[in-house]
């Protein structure tokens, strides 16, 4: 953020190099690094740092407020609530990372090729569908592909893939498009590489970048999204913990026990918070249009 | 304890609502009223939920009727008898009763609406009720109708009350296209208006053969499916009576100085049924298992939060029909020993259907699949839209299914459509020959003793066995505003509003 025009004029000491030195200086970006390191810690040791199982009953002390026994207190079954979100985050992380990751993988694969192409009816198709997904409202958009699929965890999260999957699409092609005539591409294009290997050898490491910075952003996304669907009904299903769906349940009880939904909406609510620092110093720290100062 | 709590209540209400009938109803005034669903069919004869029978219960009007203490009276039809074989019912009609339309009721109105019923052109999944298609209903004279059943029917008269699939209509109020859209009765209440399924109106008839009654000039029924935006809409003046409560704002309800709140047992039952056509539920080792895995006093208190009676077999204390029979306190031991019996030492995997929009099915699933867990039984919970769940149901697609059956008057309703080999809602595939007598029996006995003795047995037949594993009954619960007078809530969850009145 606070970058003067002689950071970059330095010789550059590689571009990786000088992108983690901008984004160390990045306070929120660390912050978000952070509690998104935190949040992996819970989710890779969750089972060994919970106090209890999470679908463990204790049927003697339901709706326990937090407690030295219970520490974010009980929920309508008596279920221990942190152990709940603790499990919840393993959840939510997979769902971001693997319906982001099909969003990443096909949409930037199908960027490219639209953006590549030298046949104008491939870029049209390509680009004219990824037109009618985005013109959806990404929730509906959701719930309509998990209402062909079938609710679940796993439908969730193709549904969530498939929603974004046109961001990375419009983002992959426009960047393809500004460096597919650069003179590294014709040089080797000249030497006789296969598309392909310019595609991926050449292109793709120089468009990544902002795939990167959005795959920050959309990871947030992603978990708002399998937390609203879960607060639906259509994610996760009873009794795994999800953080929508324990939103969800607890609303029952807000009058009485509003800690059953306070925990949850806050693991949701530092996460995103989380991802979305996490992509704002990625972003400033990859920025290409800070390179192209010269 | 909680029971304790709901004697207490019960108690507390009978004294209030004795009170309250010390003073004189006021007339006139609307009653705003929140339904807990949309309704779906108007037409008696096709209407399956409790959302659309509340409606028609002001509306229509049956030959007999169930009093608020759950006694059999005299209702359109003024006496009745059996002929000496048993299979002829004669009903008298009253005089001086008239349709909403200013028309008489007459024999050939009953003999109408009830041959409608049967005709298997009809296609009513209610015809059941009246010994089905082979019976005849006619008209002898202006004010006398016969019931000519194939086999003999003891419970008609029973029967002819239970709901209001089999009330009296006009023949007006037919569509040419066969179909009833709005339906005639001789009821307190017309259907004025219905905008869709988002808002219905009662208008009071001043014509209604009831001398007095009803006091309410409207009855304005919009459905508020969520509990919570329900009960809030009562607390917060937005209706004046709601049709149930969330049970676990049961306190909150009850401290809120402009809410009343009423509970009375429930003529129902709480359960899960087990396909008997497939391993390992058609051992009755492993039934017996499950039944005595579980804790039915903890799935009362975590399902329907303590508002309900844990019970081993159909019948709750709340009907003259309940048999104490009760094999099965919990006892893992004993489960783990016939899993071992019957094969099945290391446990199993099964699946239970649970409903969605039938909340406390998945909070009793997820109850059961804790407690079957510590038996080596897994539980896999499958929470589905109810139309769904109906159909696999029916087709047989599942291990467990779990939901209430509701409305459950005579004896028969809680053995003989569910249990009996064969029949259309026997979905676990159960089939015992001696249980069948007994039921067959049942139907044909007047004298309530006898009739209690064959289906005592038929009820230990039937626990033994364990195609259902029975969990609770549930207790009837409705909430109104203080100034709501009059109003029953009763066993058979009957909302009759013609008694109401509105002190303000």
């Amino acid at each position: 953020m606070t970058m003067s025009l002689s950071d970059q004029a330095s010789p550059a000491p590689g571009l990786l190099a000088e992108a983690s030195g901008r984004f160390v200086r990045h306070r929120l970006g660390m912050l978000g690094a952070l509690i998104i390191g935190i949040l992996i810690l819970v989710a890779l040791f969750g089972p060994t740092l919970a106090p209890y199982e999470p679908d463990k009953m204790h049927f003697m002390s339901p709706f326990s407020e937090p407690t030295s026994e219970f520490l974010l207190g009980t929920d309508d079954f008596g279920r221990d609530i942190l152990s709940r979100i603790m499990y919840g985050a393993r959840v939510s992380l997979q769902v971001g990372f693997i319906s982001v990751g099909i969003a990443a993988t096909v949409g930037t694969g199908l960027g490219m090729i639209a953006g590549y192409t030298r046949r104008r009816a491939i870029d049209e198709a390509i680009m004219r569908s990824m037109d009618v997904l985005l013109a959806f409202p990404t929730i509906l958009l959701a719930i309509a592909v998990i209402a062909i699929l079938g609710k679940g965890v796993t439908n969730a999260m193709i549904a969530i893939g498939v929603v974004y999957t046109p961001i990375f699409a419009r983002i992959a092609r426009g960047e393809v498009l500004s460096v597919k005539n650069e003179e590294y591409v014709q040089a080797a294009r000249a030497l006789g590489a296969t598309d392909g290997a310019i595609l991926i050898r050449h292109i793709l490491p120089n468009i990544l970048p902002p795939i990167i910075v959005e795959t920050s952003l959309s990871l947030s996304f992603a978990i708002l999204a399998e937390a609203a669907l879960s607060f639906f009904g259509l994610g996760t299903q009873a009794p795994d913990p999800s953080w929508g769906l324990m939103l969800s349940e607890s609303r029952k009880f807000f009058n009485n026990s509003i800690w059953m939904g306070i925990f949850p909406g806050m693991a949701i609510m530092l996460t995103v918070m989380g991802f979305n620092f996490l992509g704002d110093g990625l972003r400033d720290a990859l920025d290409p249009r800070m390179k192209n100062v010269r | 304890m909680k029971r304790i709590v709901i004697a207490l209540l019960l108690v507390s209400m009978l004294a209030t609502s004795s009170l309250v009938s010390a003073q004189e109803p006021k007339e006139g005034g609307t009653l705003r009223a929140a339904w807990q669903a949309s309704w779906e069919s108007l037409d008696p004869h096709f209407a399956s939920t409790e959302a659309s029978f509340q409606i028609l219960n002001n509306v229509l009007e049956t030959l007999t009727f169930f009093d608020d203490d759950m006694n059999l009276i005299p209702w359109l039809a003024e006496s009745w008898s059996r002929s000496q074989d048993g299979l002829v019912w004669t009903f008298v009609l009253r005089e001086g009763v008239t349709f909403s339309n200013g028309r008489e009721m007459t024999a050939d109105d009953v003999a109408w609406t009830f041959n409608r019923l049967v005709d298997p052109a009809t296609g009513s999944g209610n015809s059941w009720r009246v010994g089905g298609s082979s019976t005849v209903i006619e008209a002898v004279d202006e004010r006398t109708v016969t019931f000519t059943t194939e086999s003999p029917i003891a419970t008609l008269p029973a029967s002819l009350a239970a709901n209001k699939s089999v009330a009296v209509l006009a023949k007006e109020c037919l569509e040419d296209d066969g179909t009833i859209q709005v339906p005639i009765g001789t009821g307190p209440f017309v259907i004025s208006e219905v905008e869709g399924t988002t808002r219905l109106v009662l208008t009071a008839r001043d014509d209604y053969w009831q001398a007095g009654v009803p006091y309410l000039d409207e009855v304005v029924i919009t459905p508020i499916t969520d509990d919570a935006a329900r009960d809030l809409a009562l607390q917060g003046g937005e209706v004046d009576w709601i049709f149930t409560i969330s049970p676990q704002n049961l306190e909150t309800l009850q401290n809120d100085d402009g809410v009343v709140v009423e509970l009375a047992p429930r003529l129902a039952y709480d359960y899960f049924g087990l396909n008997l056509n497939k391993a390992p539920f058609d051992d009755v080792r492993v039934r017996q298992a499950i039944a005595y895995a579980i804790d039915r006093e903890v799935i009362c208190q975590f399902a329907f939060f303590g508002l309900c009676e844990p019970t081993q077999g159909p019948t709750g204390s709340g009907t003259p029909w309940y048999f104490p029979y009760a094999p099965y306190d919990r006892d893992l031991d004993k489960a783990r020993e016939l899993l071992v019996e019957a094969g099945y030492a290391g446990g199993f995997k099964m699946e239970i259907m649970t409903a969605i929009g039938f909340d406390e099915t998945l909070r009793g699933a997820q109850v059961v699949q804790q407690q079957l867990a510590e038996v080596g039984i897994e539980v896999v919970i499958d929470n589905i839209e109810f139309g769904e769940w109906l159909d696999r149901e029916a087709a047989g697609e599942f291990d467990a299914f779990m939901l209430s059956w509701l409305g459950l008057t005579d004896a028969e309703d809680y053995f003989y459509l569910q249990h009996r080999t064969g029949n259309a809602y026997n979905f676990t595939g159960f089939s015992n020959e001696r249980f069948d007598e007994l039921v067959d029996e049942g139907r044909t006995l007047d004298d309530f003793d006898a009739r209690y003795a064959v289906y005592e047995e038929a009820n230990k037949i039937l626990v033994d066995e364990a195609p259902y594993i029975f969990m609770y009954v549930k207790a009837e619960v409705k909430a109104f505003a203080p100034y709501v007078k009059g109003f029953a809530t009763r066993s058979d969850s009957a909302v009759n509003f013609w008694t109401v009145w509105l002190d303000q």
